[in-house]
């Protein structure tokens, strides 16, 4: 079983696409578990065992070199090479196999000094806090809580909730002279959160329950890794019991083997 | 977890539990575990498995209905009267009765070039060499078929746009075919759009267009809107033209095992690979059954005959006016787009399976580095087929690329029997054909005596092409070994 303090954090790798993962976002994930997946996805004319079989020695080989790199900043590595037509598939199934706590939708980074975190009190708040506080504890990074309100009456009840965050993260090993606190009223929170992660490098967010407008629009977590253009760690949200009569098409809740 | 590999054993022994996991159990060149949403290599690679139960039934039934709504009813009528309904029944059963056997086969190994990879590790080298090439160009005949169905819808469409003028004149067939073929073919090798998604919509489009068609018509034809069929014997013919209409119209089958060579990217293939083979064939062939009832009642055989490959658009006219040869124009369409289409990738599957037996040369299976495509398969597919386009005649490309499936078909229920009997510890399928053995005896017997039924000219082609390959595997691959082949068998 594993360690309940130990974060797990999936970082997917498009590794024969020349993708790379910056220094800095390596360094801040020293303290977690990486699970390293590296993925090519390749047209459906293409039967992903005759993509393997011309691709598999270079794409180890980037795997290997990728490994020793988060190895040597301090991070526990594991690997996974997946050839596949649907990369969000096998994201997801990875993740949910791996039993990883994020998602890493990387951006480039040349410095990470500022990490935001939006709250919000109905998404997944403790295992937030969990990922929050691994990324956080380096001396040198500064944490801002953010939470969005509709109007000035619930603004209390913001810091409220954000005080109890911070109390939190301190007690996980963060400086309290880290964590800064911010509460906005704004009509549009996704805009007020993009707006307030301008002058941050890393976001951390939880994952929201997916809807008709996320399937439309893309999900909120994408949509803010698109338009701040920073790396997002999207905290997962643990898994519906899922009825089984639907599984033919879903992802499966089963665990790994 | 469940896996793919662990279904029960309904019928015949159980195979002997040696204890090996399942990555050695198969016989394949490129081991691997298959699971529900992935098969994991002994390297610890994973190829994900991302076609689901509607995927595979899209390509099943987007294979074949192109042929058998769009192309045959007026050639069928024509030779058999009312009672090609028959003869389509008579290709479903026999369509069922091997994709019984075919499933069972490829629960067992569920691995990309289906047909092929079943004949050649359950009776070898050399017959694995004659189905693979066999279904390779067997596949270029259906796809040349399919265009040439899809040259007449564009033809029809033009002579409804009121360019009459141009609808006898016969090259404009071969171009239309050969352009739209070369199109295909170029878009398969370049193009990167993730096109299963567009499929999927156009066969659910074309089931809905087909749906509200032949519910309406068959409700006509027995008079609830007070139409008078036109009376007709039912076999005006006799009934030898039922099995030789029957030969012909098989190409309207030929698809369901085509969800066979993408079996290495379906998920949970234990379940999705036999639903979406046997579901997809009574689907069609219900359909087929319904749409030649329904068209001879509306004209009479001999009239719907003069109609030819668009036939089904006049009754479409007869039963819904203008909008309803418009609906079926545009699903004729699409309908012989989605058949070409599929086929020319199913074939493409095929060589790589051959190339990666050593069957066939080993560059046939690169992959364009720019485009992450099997661009040299691909166009040793699109080539022949616009050759073919361009010089063959509707029945006798129908017959040959028939042909050269059944061949196939008879011998996936033959390697079934020789798999049961020899019965080797790798042999472990999650789904069982009932009735072992008289399903896949009856398949057998039945896929190779339908042959017998065909033109001379066809059978002569089919019997080159066959020969043909059997002399390329022992010029260029007698000393090939298969791994896990038994040599008893």
């Amino acid at each position: 079983m594993r360690d309940p303090d130990d974060v797990r954090v999936l970082v997917p790798v498009a590794v024969l696409a020349g993708q790379v993962i910056p220094d800095q976002l390596i360094r801040v994930l020293s303290g977690t578990t990486v699970v390293l997946l590296a993925y090519h996805e390749i047209p459906e004319q293409t039967a992903p065992e005759q993509a393997r079989e011309q691709f598999e020695p270079k794409a180890r080989e980037e795997l290997a070199e990728l490994v020793s790199v988060f190895e040597a900043a301090g991070a526990t590595v594991e690997t996974r090479l997946v050839f596949t037509h649907d990369t969000d598939q096998t994201t997801e199934r990875i993740a949910t196999e791996a039993d990883c706590d994020a998602v890493l939708l990387s951006n480039p980074a040349p410095t990470i000094d500022r990490i935001i975190v939006p709250i919000k009190e109905d998404i997944n708040l403790e295992t937030i806090t969990k990922v929050a506080a691994a990324v956080g504890r380096h001396e040198d990074i500064e944490l801002t809580l953010f939470h969005a309100v509709e109007d000035d009456d619930a603004v209390s009840d913001g810091e409220a909730l954000l005080s109890e965050v911070a109390n939190e993260l301190a007690v996980l090993g963060v400086s309290r002279e880290h964590i800064s606190r911010v509460v906005v009223v704004a009509q549009n929170p996704l805009q007020a959160l993009i707006e307030g992660a301008k002058d941050h490098d890393v976001v951390v967010m939880g994952e929201e329950k997916p809807t008709l407008r996320g399937r439309l629009f893309g999900e909120t977590s994408d949509r803010v890794a698109e338009q701040t253009v920073a790396p997002v760690l999207v905290v997962r949200r643990p898994l519906d019991p899922e009825p089984d009569a639907e599984d033919a098409d879903g992802p499966t809740t089963d665990g790994p083997e | 977890m469940s896996d793919g590999n662990d279904g029960g054993s309904v019928l015949g022994a159980d195979p002997p539990d040696d204890g090996a996991g399942v990555a050695d159990a198969d016989p394949a060149v490129d081991v691997g575990a298959a699971a529900d949403e992935v098969t994991v290599l002994e390297s610890g690679t994973e190829l994900e498995r991302t076609i689901d139960l509607r995927g595979g039934l899209a390509i099943g039934i987007g294979t074949m209905v192109g042929a058998g709504i769009f192309v045959f009813p007026g050639l069928a009528a024509g030779q058999a009267g009312p009672a090609a309904s028959l003869s389509f029944a008579l290709g479903a059963v026999i369509a069922l009765l091997v994709a019984l056997p075919t499933s069972e086969l490829a629960t067992a190994m569920p691995k990309s070039g289906g047909a092929y990879y079943f004949i050649s590790r359950g009776m070898g080298s050399a017959f694995g060499a004659v189905v693979g090439i066999g279904l390779w160009l067997g596949l270029v005949f259906a796809s040349a078929f399919y265009l040439v169905g899809f040259a007449q819808y564009a033809i029809a469409v033009l002579a409804e746009l009121g360019a009459a003028s141009m609808v006898t004149d016969l090259p404009l067939v071969a171009a239309l075919g050969v352009g739209f073929g070369l199109v295909l073919t170029a878009l398969s090798m370049f193009g990167t759009e993730n096109a299963t998604k567009l499929q999927n919509g156009i066969v659910s489009l074309l089931l809905g267009i087909l749906l509200v068609f032949l519910v309406y018509g068959s409700l006509d034809t027995l008079g609830l809107f007070g139409r008078q069929t036109v009376p007709e014997e039912f076999m005006p013919y006799g009934t030898l033209s039922i099995f030789t209409t029957a030969a012909l119209v098989f190409t309207s089958y030929l698809g369901f095992a085509q969800v066979a060579t993408v079996a290495g990217e379906i998920t949970k293939p234990g379940r999705n690979l036999p639903l979406a083979m046997v579901g997809s064939v009574i689907v069609v062939g219900a359909l087929y059954v319904v749409t030649i009832l329904v068209s001879t009642g509306a004209f009479g055989s001999a009239r719907l005959a003069a109609f030819g490959e668009t036939a089904i658009v006049e009754v479409a006219r007869s039963y819904l006016g203008f909008p309803g040869a418009v609906a079926i124009l545009v699903a004729g369409l699409f309908a012989t787009v989605s058949s070409a289409n599929a086929s020319i990738l199913s074939s493409s599957r095929a060589l790589y399976a051959l190339s990666r037996d050593a069957l066939v040369p080993p560059q046939l299976a690169r992959i364009n580095l720019r485009y992450g495509t099997p661009h040299v398969a691909l166009a040793l597919v699109g080539g022949p087929t616009v050759v073919l386009v361009a010089v063959g005649r509707t029945e006798v490309l129908a017959e040959v690329a028939s042909f050269l499936h059944l061949v196939t078909y008879g011998l996936i229920c033959v390697a079934l029997i020789v798999l049961r009997r020899s019965n080797p510890a790798w042999y472990d399928p999650s789904f069982r054909v009932p009735g072992y053995p008289a399903v896949p005896v009856l398949g057998g017997l039945a896929s190779f005596s339908l042959v017998a039924f065909m033109q001379p000219l066809s059978q002569a082609i089919g019997a080159v092409v066959a020969v043909a390959a059997l002399v390329w595997y022992f010029v260029y691959a007698r000393d090939v070994r298969l791994k896990g082949v038994s040599s008893d068998a």
